[in-house]
């Protein structure tokens, strides 16, 4: 009996110690495969690069790789932005050229109703589009989807060359490795839908585009429309009073009618006068409000460049795959 | 108690930075995560069964014919799969996409829990029956480190994991693209199963970059860090009561 619980006692004792063992060495293995893989991972993130010498076959470290990205994605930029203002022309030079026939519009007694009854109705945003802005927004999707296929192919070029420039150019000619080469193809595909240019372009003509920039130019118009209105309300005050009372003159063999007659004659007075001081005020003014129009746009101009040259900035941004943090985008933009 | 806390700690840790160091090159890695999941499912098995077969003697009468199969053995082996299945992967892709703060703060995590395990086995032994002691630790130790270590786990993933800035203005589809493109560029079954974990983690950048400033944004951005916290603290403690016997001598 005695020996049977001996022998078990040693069994159990000797089970111990094959668990103890199993275990110690789990940890041992895993600490040593831990020292391993950091001694690989650290050598390859310093080596700049790992080349096998035997098939001279070259990648470089994510480090270089990541430089070589930022270099390409920002040399694409460069590039792409040159092609900002000829593009700014080609969609502004409508808008410029149908300045004198609104000009022409603005000194006329219609267009002057028009603009009042707009101011009045708040439609002036959409009178300005439609004249000054018309297919505006067509024209700069066709610059954005430009930019765009600009931007990819300069990145592609740009990646190429920074790339093979990097290639060893000592010994026996140098293969490119198979991850780098993935990544570089990745990237160029990835540029076709990293934050389009027409995205931005997208979303800028959803919340207003050529309506928002139209309502900005009537803002500035309808402080000297109503200016105006002051100036030539004082104006025409006489000229209805005399017409009046002309009228009433003429009428007078009408009887009760006269007062009628008199009314008709103020009116007839009225838009005489506003077609005598429109022309006037044309022939005075045009000038001045074809530069102040011409102004607004550049105005105008400026914030679809700006559009522009943020959306480029973003998508190079993007390719070159900086990183931020949530922290960093809550706090405040100096 | 201290060592066994570090030994716990590192049994934990050192799996998952083979896996992190390992997957670049090759997906042998997984077994790294296969050897931390039988570990996961040995601890959690050790501590629960105890309970499941105390509470199966309760409920059944010894005289029944059912006692002998509904032992709780296999509602032990249930839990410990279920825990295992959720916890290998989701700790499998936190360690690939882990910012060092974070690292830190979760050993800190991995450390308390173990300590807070042993600390409490300690004080429950006088009071509670063997296996209960252990069983009551492990559960307290894996939930009361949570209501420090959440915020601050929380708060570290705000601060400081890198975001790319192509997420800023990527729809959620181009955002997937990217947050997958940080996987190793060769196919396997290991990229199939994280490919779903980074998708779901894409979605949630893209849709915390929606809410914007508003003060759900922080709150759904740290949920996968609470429960990842929640499996380490559980997993730690658990762990710490497999290490126990290789680290302390038994006592008299």
């Amino acid at each position: 009996m005695t020996e049977i619980n001996e022998a078990n006692v040693a069994a159990l004792q000797r089970n111990r110690k094959i668990m103890a063992y199993s275990f110690w060495g789990v940890i041992i293995v895993l600490a040593l495969f831990t020292i391993g893989l950091s001694m690989l991972a650290y050598s390859n993130s310093n080596s700049g690069a790992t080349q096998q010498t035997n098939t001279n076959i070259y990648d470089p470290s994510t480090t270089v790789l990541q430089r070589l990205i930022e270099s390409a994605s920002g040399g694409a930029l460069a590039l792409t932005v040159e092609s900002v203002e000829p593009l700014l022309d080609e969609i502004y030079a409508p808008v410029y050229a149908s300045i004198p026939a609104y000009t022409a519009f603005h000194y006329s007694v219609e267009g002057e109703y028009t603009e009042i009854y707009q101011a009045v109705t708040s439609e002036m945003g959409e009178h300005i589009e439609a004249h000054l802005f018309e297919g505006f927004e067509d024209r700069l999707t066709v610059a954005a989807n430009t930019l765009d296929t600009q931007f990819n192919t300069a990145f592609n070029d740009q990646l190429h060359q920074e790339i093979d420039a990097s290639l060893p150019r000592s010994g026996s000619p140098t293969l490119l490795g198979q991850t780098t080469q993935t990544i570089r193809d990745d990237l160029i595909s990835r540029a076709q839908f990293t934050a389009p240019i027409a995205g931005a372009v997208m979303a800028f003509t959803a919340l207003g585009g050529a309506k928002t920039l139209s309502v900005f130019i009537a803002q500035k118009m309808l402080i000297k429309i109503l200016a105006k209105l002051g100036i030539k309300t004082a104006a025409k005050g006489g000229a209805i009073v005399a017409g009046i009372g002309t009228g009433a003159g003429l009428c007078s063999w009408s009887g009760p009618g006269a007062a009628v007659c008199g009314a008709v004659g103020g009116l007839v007075a009225w838009f005489a006068a506003d077609a005598a001081i429109v022309n006037i005020d044309q022939y005075f003014h045009a000038d001045e409000f074809e530069a102040e129009l011409r102004l607004l746009i550049d105005d105008s101009r400026a914030q679809t460049r700006a559009l522009l040259l943020a959306a480029l900035d973003v998508k190079a941004r993007a390719l070159s795959d900086a990183t931020t943090t949530f922290h960093e985008l809550a706090a405040p933009q100096n | 108690m201290f060592f066994t806390a570090i030994i716990s700690t590192a049994l934990l840790a050192l799996p998952l930075l083979c896996w992190n160091l390992g997957f670049a090159y090759s997906d042998l890695a997984g077994v790294f995560m296969l050897l931390l999941g039988a570990l996961l499912f040995t601890g959690v098995f050790s501590t629960t069964s105890i309970i499941c077969r105390a509470q199966s003697r309760i409920a059944f009468r010894p005289d029944s014919p059912l006692a002998k199969f509904f032992t709780g053995r296999l509602r032990a082996l249930l839990r410990a799969l279920v825990f295992t299945a959720i916890a290998t992967p989701v700790l499998a892709w936190q360690a690939l996409r882990l910012d060092t703060y974070v690292v830190a703060g979760l050993l800190a995590l991995c450390f308390v829990s173990s300590l807070l395990s042993l600390w409490i086995e300690a004080r429950a032994k006088p009071h509670l029956a063997a296996g209960f002691d252990r069983a009551a630790a492990v559960k307290l130790a894996g939930v009361l480190p949570l209501i420090l270590f959440i915020p601050l786990l929380g708060w570290l993933n705000w601060t400081y994991v890198s975001i790319p800035v192509a997420m800023l203005t990527a729809p959620l589809a181009e955002a997937t693209l990217i947050v997958l493109a940080e996987l190793p560029p060769r196919a396997g079954w290991l990229n199939e199963v994280l490919a779903f974990f980074f998708a779901v983690d894409a979605a949630k950048l893209w849709l915390t970059f929606k809410l914007g400033e508003t003060g759900w944004a922080p709150i759904f951005y740290s949920l996968d860090a609470a429960l990842v916290a929640i499996i380490v603290a559980h997993a730690s403690a658990r762990l710490t009561s497999l290490v126990k016997p290789f680290t302390q001598r038994p006592q008299a």
